[in-house]
């Protein structure tokens, strides 16, 4: 009789095995200190610094697969390049990378990438993936204290069958790391709370370093970190500049542990 | 935004100082403040400069402009200063530089970006357009009133960037803004003097093809020296003489000279910018004539 390479279990296991943990860990964290909303570059260094410091944290991304635009760098091409002082970060995450020209490094996208993405979980981010953000949970002054979610398959139904109700998960602050189209801060605005700029006073040059400045709460209770800034303050658009989202990430961490007083 | 401004490089109130000394002399305090300066740009030698230059009057180094003039307040009013501050500053922003009047209600987020860049010395970005007029009026009232006279004068360096609206309808950029106090900005002496038409015209088509991390470093090693850069090591050079029109500014109300070789001459391009400022301490005959009667007196002549 051949001997099996794996052991004996059966369907009803593998399905018990799934939903009991995922159900465990969602009630786990329908309370949590932090909800970061989005898993590009920004969201997952941010969620990393704060998880290692301490704080229980639930990070909402909508695709499948975590790390944004991190992949690839420009032309599809999976090259990333960050300036100084940002390799520290890529150093940091125990990254190769060289240095192509004085201050300028280039890295390997996907290398880069699942290294941010395993740090990010071996520091104690819980993840909820094909998720979408729908809508803030607001308190006294109109303060964000968590954020509403569904399942992210559900936006693609028809508008007759998506009465699909989402659910609320409550937070002490909501990070908005979801890119350009600053998803949470956008619902702010529909609600009349948050004006965000349609032209900024700025110039292209210095756009990086105005992202990493003006990262930092928005609006009592979320903090808007990487290219949502951008939207937020009217910056200027930029290019794949990882640098500038990797050091926006640290800096939202840094603002959070302030406002949670853990700093 | 570099594209939407036209380039001039400094600028002078319309409304004549309400300081200017009604004889020559020039101020006899002088007030200089380190506000977030590049590395490269010492104020310790600038005061220096200015103490060869202006020997009558007695040149004293602060530091940062708000810092110093909430110091003396108690911890609470001192964050009820800086808050209201805040807001000032943050509702002085040129949102689209094409419109005089661009100013809105500010949002939380960039009232408390100007309460951190106020606070905390980490915060050094320069990218933001602020009304050079305005800032100049808010800064002013936090003078107290026993330095606000003409024997008194306050030139602020700093990074922070800022324009004027202008006759041709827009806003531009300066170098400097001679108020009370007088404004002057690193970053204004490195974008508002135009550079090489060529290096724009490089620039357009790397722009065009997605500029890219390092291909502006690239564009600026090629054009190295033609024009001041945040890191140039003249930048300290380039601030004594912008600084010298401060105090001839307090002192006759005209900071500026049409001569091209001259020190105090009102450069729009980084090449003349250079000449003027970096090539020796050079005056024109007018200039030299009123440094002298500036510091007659003390026994020996200025040059």
């Amino acid at each position: 009789m051949t001997e099996k390479i794996f052991s004996a279990v059966g369907e009803k296991e593998v399905t018990r095995a799934i939903v009991g943990e995922y159900a465990k860990q969602f009630t786990e964290y329908v309370e949590s200190d932090v909800i970061v909303v989005g898993g590009g570059p920004s969201g997952l260094i941010a969620g990393r610094d704060l998880a290692a410091a301490g704080v229980k944290l639930l990070l909402v991304e909508r695709n499948n697969y975590l790390g944004g635009g991190f992949w690839i760098g420009g032309y599809l091409l999976n090259k990333v390049t960050v300036r100084a002082p940002a390799q520290s970060v890529l150093e940091e995450l125990g990254v190769p990378f060289s240095e192509v020209s004085p201050g300028l490094f280039v890295a390997d996208g996907p290398h880069a990438c699942a290294k941010l993405i395993g740090a990010t979980c071996d520091a104690g981010v819980k993840i909820v993936n094909m998720t979408i953000f729908d809508d803030v949970v607001l308190r006294e002054n109109n303060r964000v204290a968590g954020a509403v979610i569904n399942w992210t398959p559900i936006s693609a139904l028809p508008r007759e069958i998506t009465c699909v109700d989402p659910v609320a998960m409550e937070s002490k602050v909501v990070l908005d790391a979801t890119g350009h189209d600053a998803c949470v801060a956008k619902c702010l605005e529909r609600r009349g709370l948050l004006r965000c700029s349609t032209f900024g006073a700025m110039w292209v040059e210095r756009s990086e370093d105005l992202v990493v400045e003006h990262t930092g709460e928005a609006h009592p209770g979320l903090v808007v970190a990487g290219m949502a800034v951008t939207t937020v303050y009217g910056l200027p658009r930029m290019g794949p500049t990882f640098g500038g989202m990797l050091l926006s990430g640290k800096r939202a961490a840094e603002i959070i542990l302030d406002i949670l007083g853990k700093k | 935004m570099s594209g939407a401004c036209a380039k001039l490089p400094s600028f002078r109130s319309p409304v004549e100082p309400i300081m200017a000394s009604p004889g020559l002399s020039s101020p006899r305090k002088v007030f200089l403040y380190a506000d977030r300066l590049p590395e490269n740009a010492s104020a310790a030698q600038v005061a220096d400069r200015l103490r060869h230059h202006f020997r009558r009057s007695e040149i004293s180094l602060r530091g940062e402009f708000i810092l110093h003039h909430s110091a003396s307040l108690e911890a609470g009013e001192r964050d009820r200063s800086i808050l209201e501050l805040a807001e000032k500053l943050a509702a002085i922003r040129v949102r689209d530089p094409e419109k005089e009047c661009s100013f809105r209600e500010p949002v939380y987020g960039e009232i408390q970006y100007e309460k951190r860049r106020i606070t905390d010395s980490g915060v050094k970005a320069h990218g933001i357009l602020y009304d050079g007029f305005e800032l100049a009026r808010i800064l002013g009232r936090l003078i107290p009133r026993e330095e606000r006279s003409s024997r008194h004068a306050h030139i602020v360096m700093s990074n922070q960037l800022f324009g004027t609206w202008g006759d041709d309808r827009r806003y531009h950029y300066r170098v400097s803004v001679y108020s009370v106090p007088c404004l002057i900005s690193t970053t204004g002496i490195v974008e508002a003097p135009a550079r090489p038409r060529e290096y724009y015209l490089e620039k357009q088509s790397l722009a065009a093809a997605g500029l890219r991390d390092g291909s502006l470093e690239v564009l600026k090693r090629k054009y190295a020296g033609q024009f001041i850069d945040y890191d140039d090591e003249r930048m300290t050079e380039v601030l004594v003489g912008y600084a010298m029109q401060a105090i001839v500014y307090a002192a006759t109300g005209n900071p500026f000279c049409s001569e091209p070789n001259c020190r105090f001459f009102d450069a729009h391009h980084q090449k003349d910018l250079i000449r003027a400022q970096l090539g020796g301490d050079q005056f024109c005959q007018h200039h030299r004539d009123l440094l002298q009667r500036l510091n007659r007196g003390c026994g020996e002549e200025g040059r």
